[in-house]
């Protein structure tokens, strides 16, 4: 079957399999590795990406229920710059192995997009469909709150490092 | 932010802006030339006793490549990663001991194909009782494994 969508703001087409997931569309068809499959039941969110600017699990997903939508992967969440919730992630230590960071970062992204100043409890809200088995979840929420601060033009916060010292 | 020192000061990670990026290799992310795919058939019991397991119309399938039971793999040994008392098999063909323990492996030219002929495996299991709570365990009424004396 055909499928032609847009993924990262290019234009493409692909004969799949009407069973083909999403993520594998775009890990393997269309090479975009950033996107992760963890648990491919949707419990984990390491597979998110936005579409139509939602945050959607592309393991849940077929590849020909995109058909027409806009994609934006990790790969072009800032086209080679860094998103703020992506420096966010590096200056507040929001990751270790990695893994779950693209969909954590999807997600938050697709969060603050709609609201950018989000409480604590709101953050954690917001990425309670990803899940983390590194770092725990306390830096991802600082990096969030870093992001948050950085798209509303404020200075995040010091971080806790630098004021219990 | 920046530092000539690792102590006393915010060091940044450099593999980080990789990670975050989605510009990083998993070992999931690596395609090498002719590839396949591996997918197993787990039971659905806690513990039971497998009786049959039948793979004529997996091995039928177009794209299935080789499928392997207890018999195929037993001279290899138990799992090179052992944790606990007693060995565990690669592929067990004798008692199941818990849900999703492998009774087969599939290989084939691809994840989908693979796990067509994962559903395409027949396995009659004689389901027996499980032990499925910790203090129920604690009292060895049931052993979960015979070669041992105790499960504590």
């Amino acid at each position: 079957m055909e499928v032609s969508l847009t993924v990262n703001g290019r234009n493409v087409s692909s004969d799949v399999e009407p069973r083909t997931l999403l993520v594998h569309l775009l890990r393997e068809d269309l090479d975009l590795t950033g996107t992760h499959v963890g648990c491919e039941s949707g419990y984990c969110g390491a597979c998110t990406v936005h579409l139509d600017g939602k945050p959607v699990k592309s393991c849940t997903m077929l590849a020909v229920q995109a058909e027409g939508a806009d994609i934006t992967t990790i790969e072009g969440l800032a086209n080679g710059e860094l998103h703020a919730v992506q420096e966010g992630f590096w200056e507040r230590h929001g990751l270790q192995c990695g893994y779950c960071t693209p969909g954590m970062i999807m997600s938050a992204a697709g969060m603050l997009a709609e609201n950018d100043s989000p409480s604590e409890g709101e953050i954690k809200h917001g990425i309670e469909g990803n899940l983390c088995r590194c770092t725990g979840y306390h830096n991802i929420v600082k990096a969030i709150e870093y992001a948050a601060a950085k798209m509303r033009g404020d200075e995040p916060a010091e971080p806790e490092w630098e004021v219990s010292s | 932010m920046s530092t000539t020192s690792a102590l006393g000061g915010v060091v940044r990670r450099r593999e980080d802006p990789a990670l975050i990026q989605g510009k990083a290799r998993y070992v999931d992310d690596i395609k090498v030339r002719g590839e396949t795919s591996a997918a197993f058939v787990r039971s659905p019991f806690a513990h039971a006793k497998v009786l049959s397991i039948d793979t004529s119309e997996a091995e039928a399938m177009d794209g299935v490549i080789a499928i392997f039971t207890a018999s195929d793999v037993e001279h290899m040994g138990p799992l090179a990663a052992q944790v606990a008392i007693v060995p565990r098999p690669l592929l067990n063909g004798d008692v199941v001991r818990h849900v999703g323990e492998a009774v087969a492996m599939v290989v084939a030219t691809d994840r989908y194909v693979a796990q067509d002929a994962v559903d395409a495996i027949f396995v009659e299991y004689e389901p027996l009782e499980a032990i499925v709570d910790l203090k129920d365990a604690a009292t060895d009424r049931l052993l979960v494994h015979d070669s041992t004396e105790s499960n504590t």
